[in-house]
């Protein structure tokens, strides 16, 4: 009878009750804001803007309130409103910048602290301004992400990443919601996202909501900026290398609009050793409001060539050795997206969303070996030839829609569609065999429903995901669930989900001599990837400005896939017979404390992980240590203002070595010819157990060094050509350059094993970059 | 300033020069590294006697390799056996082979299962066993050159998994490679980088364990997990057979 008695109190009070929701954007650049804190003053109810700078207050009893904007970066604002009846519709609410000197350095630190953590238990989301304020970040996303708490990577020069024990090609990466596949440059190993043009980089870990599908295990979401209103505003940053800019300015057409592009090369190679590369990309974006609908026209375009042989070499070290020597690669890789999104606020209580993008990723990737000695032994030439060759392309036309409903009893509820038309082409061959093709279109139909419900001091999020990959195959179902408590100053949180991936990708770092990215391969007629996620945490405040965030995940991984591109060069002919089935299962935990203390700001983490496979053929099943398992890793983002105009950074990095496979003997392999009925033989490695040895740990260290120019050259040539503000940075990397951390063992006969590293001398760079 | 010379002394002798090897990986599970015979053999149905051959070596521990050691084994005793008659191989130095083991008047016979068992002191023996396919029938009415595209009907045999066709000039030749089902196989061969006009066509068929240990993958990348593909007990290496079919071409 109580119980009943509650509930009629609560449906009285909250049907006398509504919804306040807006937009919030900066004042002078007409750019949204994400992370502003919108608070009902007096009631505790209150809201964070997501990355569309959009917020929502639901349930806010009848009566009149005032509203306070708050962003570390602006002047507080306030408004008052009147709670009658009907939801409210604020439209966009403008902000003014706080101050100018020492806000960026203020962001980084306090970025965990500003926006209101909701249910995204395992995020880890960066102010883009770290890019630019930590020089030896080198403005690159992927290296800013391997200082999550959450990542590992088992290969210093490959820019592929783990997330939480699981395999690279189960991060997705989005542009503005369009999937960019292989989002790297295989020259830099960098990202492909110009610095200057991100706005906001979100990474999901786990646990992510049913509104995300299609990978398991990450999901990276990069907003790009949306334009200048006023004025034409921008960056320029030349250098040895090729030059990086971007440009925002009001559009011609109405609405507001960014252009952004990089072009590098590498002139030591190009010069040099004769050996072609460039590396590009294009970022384009358009916006405008046409009444209560937001139009965004997202494009982007990367390019990167590279023609190396390491032959060249010869040109100053002679040996007399080898003959016919060769050895390098030749990779042709082409990355573009295209797409047009609209948010339209349909009632105050109903939002609608549209999304339709076409992307597309091909890459021919060609490595090759060769060379023929004399064997003085046998008295005959010994003759290798070593190649691989793959090209591979994947074609992606996806069209989703939802409806968010600001409900009753505090829920927000949202619908969603998603169908993805896929396009994979696969052409692979090893030495001169035939190599197999593989053309296969594919669909993926999702929908996916998400229940918002706040009840005080818990919040509740309840989501279902069903998929269907094939016209003719079945609905698959991913439950999601996760909550939060406040206990205090601290919030518990708890999610559990499943996820499917009908996507995977190919391993071939034992195979190719380079392996910088991910092939991709539909899972028709099979079960898809599957994980589940547990996660456990805690979050809540050191001091005022010190947050810290600890958590702890189970993964199990029931079904994976592993391509067995290893084992019989002639299985690739049939693609299907190439996949072999496993399992395993992930478990860690994080500790991350981030914020500001004295003049120092930023973040460490602590994280403990062991990851584990095992597939039948691989040891009879036995289980073993997966590839990016790394126990122990410690990492550190600290910024220092030393004054006013100067930033000194150090970026710390220590980290449990990797597993990797050594070789316990040898033996020789034979290539047969039959036509001149003649034997070659190259020595192979025996490995009989995978992942038998652990690496040693890896210590690496990096400091940098950023100056606003108030005198000198820099600030006058910025100052002739009109621009606002200009920058000196300087970073020295690998500072402990004398402590090894090798990555490959090369065995030298008569001497032993020798730890190939690939940084023997510290990195010093310095930069220039104008501001206008 | 002294607390910060110390720091840095401390940091430089924690560390490792350059041209030291570099801290070293710890083994964490146990693997147990096994000797034995490394072997190559191919049984050779061609009608010419004394073309069937074995390159006999071991394996080897990394840090046994010098720039000279040797892994030939000249002292093996090799036996090859079918339901009939067995035959030994005896090493032998060879201009066009090398160091390889051989009988100048074995000749195989197809469809015929041949055992093999190698000894050497001081490791395991080690066997194989192998079935001699035929040599392949080929329609010399279907041969066509048209378009730069030689094509051949080759009929289908059971115990055939993979086939070499090589089109030969007077300058070089072309080799295309098909995988077999059993069925009736049409076959093209690009000519387009022949230098020259085909004078000649040689088909080579293979039986499973050739044909296994021809399309399996090497690695050149050190620490690599590597499946190891073996066609013999005992030992590593491989034991097979190939049947060879030629013919002029005018």
């Amino acid at each position: 009878m109580r119980n009943w008695l509650l509930f009629a109190i609560l449906a009285v009070a909250v049907m006398q009750a509504a919804n306040v929701s807006g937009y919030v954007a900066d004042q002078e650049s007409g750019e949204t804001i994400i992370g502003v804190n919108v608070q009902v003053v007096g009631t505790g109810l209150g809201a964070a803007t997501d990355r569309n700078g959009f917020f929502t207050i639901t349930g806010i009893p009848f009566g009149g309130y005032q509203l306070r904007f708050s962003h570390i970066a602006y002047q507080n604002r306030q408004m008052d409103i009147e709670i009658a009846g009907d939801d409210i519709y604020l439209a966009t609410i403008k902000m003014t910048l706080a101050t100018v000197k020492g806000e960026s350095v203020t962001v980084t630190g306090n970025r965990g602290k500003i926006i209101k953590r909701d249910m995204d238990i395992a995020s880890f989301e960066v102010d883009p301004v770290v890019l630019r304020e930590v020089p030896t970040l080198g403005r690159d996303v992927f290296r800013l992400v391997q200082f999550s708490p959450s990542t590992t990577i088992s290969d210093p020069i490959s820019p592929l990443y783990y997330v939480r024990g699981s395999d690279p090609g189960e991060n997705l990466v989005q542009l503005d919601g369009m999937t960019i596949y292989n989002p790297q440059h295989m020259l830099s190993l960098q990202a492909i996202f110009n610095p200057y043009a991100i706005k906001n980089i979100e990474m999901l870990v786990g646990g992510y909501d049913a509104e995300f599908g299609g990978r398991n295990s990450s999901i990276l979401y990069i907003s790009s900026r949306e334009g200048h209103q006023d004025q034409v505003k921008g960056e320029f940053k030349p250098s040895t290398s090729g030059f990086n800019g971007a440009v925002e300015f009001p559009a011609p057409i109405g609405g507001t609009a960014m252009l952004s592009g990089r072009i590098l090369t590498s002139l030591l190679n190009r010069v040099l050793m004769n050996m072609p590369n460039y590396m590009g990309d294009f970022n384009g974006a358009w916006q405008n409001t046409i009444g209560n609908t937001k139009i965004r026209l997202s494009t982007f375009f990367a390019r990167d060539y590279m023609d190396y042989d390491f032959h060249r070499f010869s040109i100053y070290f002679t040996q007399p050795y080898m003959k016919d020597y060769s050895f390098g690669f030749l990779s042709d890789a082409t990355n573009l997206a295209a797409g047009i999104k609209t948010r339209t606020i349909i009632t105050p209580s109903l939002v609608g969303e549209s999304h339709v993008y076409f992307s597309r990723f091909s890459v021919e990737n060609n490595n090759f070996f060769s060379f023929s000695a004399f064997d003085s032994i046998q008295n005959i030439d010994v003759v290798l030839k070593y190649n691989t060759k793959i090209i591979n392309r994947i074609s992606d036309f996806t069209a989703k829609a939802n409806l968010t409903y600001l409900g009753f009893w505090n829920q927000t509820l949202k619908l969603g569609i998603e169908n993805s038309n896929y396009n994979f082409y696969n052409d692979a061959g090893i030495f001169s065999d035939k190599s197999s093709i593989t053309d296969v279109n594919s669909a993926l139909l999702s929908i996916y429903f998400q229940d918002k419900l706040e009840l005080g001091p818990v919040l509740i999020k309840l989501g279902l995901r069903e998929a269907r990959f094939h016209r003719d195959s079945k609905w698959r179902i991913e439950p999601r669930a996760s909550m939060a408590i406040k206990l205090g100053n601290s919030k518990l949180k708890a999610a559990w989900g499943r996820y499917h991936q009908f996507i995977t990708t190919m391993n071939t770092q034992d195979v190719e001599i380079s392996q910088y990215l991910d092939y991709y391969f539909p899972l028709r007629n099979v079960q898809p990837l599957t994980s589940i996620h547990y996660i456990l945490g805690l979050e809540g405040h050191l001091s005022p400005k010190l947050d810290y965030t600890i958590t702890a995940y189970y993964k199990d991984l029931p079904v994976l896939y592993r391509f067995d591109y290893n084992s019989n060069a002639s299985s690739i002919f049939s693609y299907g017979t190439a996949l072999e089935q496993g399992s395993g299962q992930a478990h860690g935990a994080e500790l991350m404390i981030r914020g500001d203390w004295n003049r120092f700001s930023g973040w460490t983490s602590y994280s403990w992980s062991r990851s584990t496979r095992s597939y039948p053929t691989v040891q009879n099943g036995r289980e073993f240590l997966y590839d990016g398992d790394q126990t122990h890793n410690l990492k550190a983002v600290l910024l220092y203002k030393l004054t006013e105009d100067i930033t000194a950074s150090t970026t710390v990095k220590f980290s449990s070595g990797y597993p990797r496979t050594w070789e316990i003997g040898n033996y020789n392999h034979y290539t047969y010819d039959p036509l001149s009925n003649t034997v070659g033989v190259f020595p192979e490695p025996y490995t009989p157990v995978k992942n038998n040895y652990r690496y040693p740990a890896r210590l690496e260290i990096d400091i940098g060094w950023k100056k606003k120019l108030r005198s000198g050259f820099g600030y006058y040539l910025a100052e002739y050509i009109g621009s606002d503000e200009s920058y000196f940075t300087l970073s020295i990397s690998n500072l402990l350059f004398l402590r090894r951390n090798p990555y490959m063992y090369i065995y030298i006969p008569e001497y032993g094993y020798y730890g190939y590293d690939i940084a023997y001398f510290p990195m010093v760079s310095a930069g220039y970059s104008i501001k206008f | 300033m002294k607390k910060i010379f110390v720091l840095i002394f401390i940091a430089l002798i924690s560390c490792d020069l350059p041209q030291d090897p570099g801290p070293m990986p710890t083994e964490i599970i146990q693997s147990e590294y096994i000797p034995g015979l490394n072997i190559f053999g191919v049984l050779r149905n061609d009608g010419i006697p004394g073309t069937s051959f074995f390159r006999v070596e071991r394996s080897w521990e990394t840090e046994e390799a010098t720039m000279e050691f040797v892994v030939t084994v000249e002292n093996a005793t090799i036996t090859i056996a079918s339901d009939s008659s067995a035959w030994d191989f005896t090493f032998t130095i060879d201009s066009l082979h090398g160091e390889i083991y051989a009988n100048p008047d074995f000749s195989p016979d197809k469809q015929v299962q041949y055992q093999l068992i190698a000894n050497a002191p001081g490791l395991p023996e080690l066997t194989g066993e192998v079935t001699v396919p035929a040599i392949p029938m080929v329609d010399t009415s279907s041969i066509l050159i048209e378009n730069n595209v030689f094509q051949v009907s080759i009929a289908g045999q059971a115990e055939i998994e993979m086939y070499d066709i090589v089109v030969i000039s007077d300058y070089n030749s072309i080799t295309q490679r098909y995988l077999s089902n059993g069925d009736t196989l049409i076959a093209e061969v690009n000519l387009s980088n022949l230098i020259g006009e085909p004078v000649g066509l040689a088909i080579y068929a293979y039986e499973t364990n050739l044909t296994q240990y021809q399309t399996s993958t090497m690695t050149i990348k050190p620490q690599t997990y590597h499946e190891a593909v073996n066609t013999v007990m005992g030992g590593y290496g491989c034991f097979g057979a190939v049947s060879v079919f030629t013919l002029p071409i005018n």
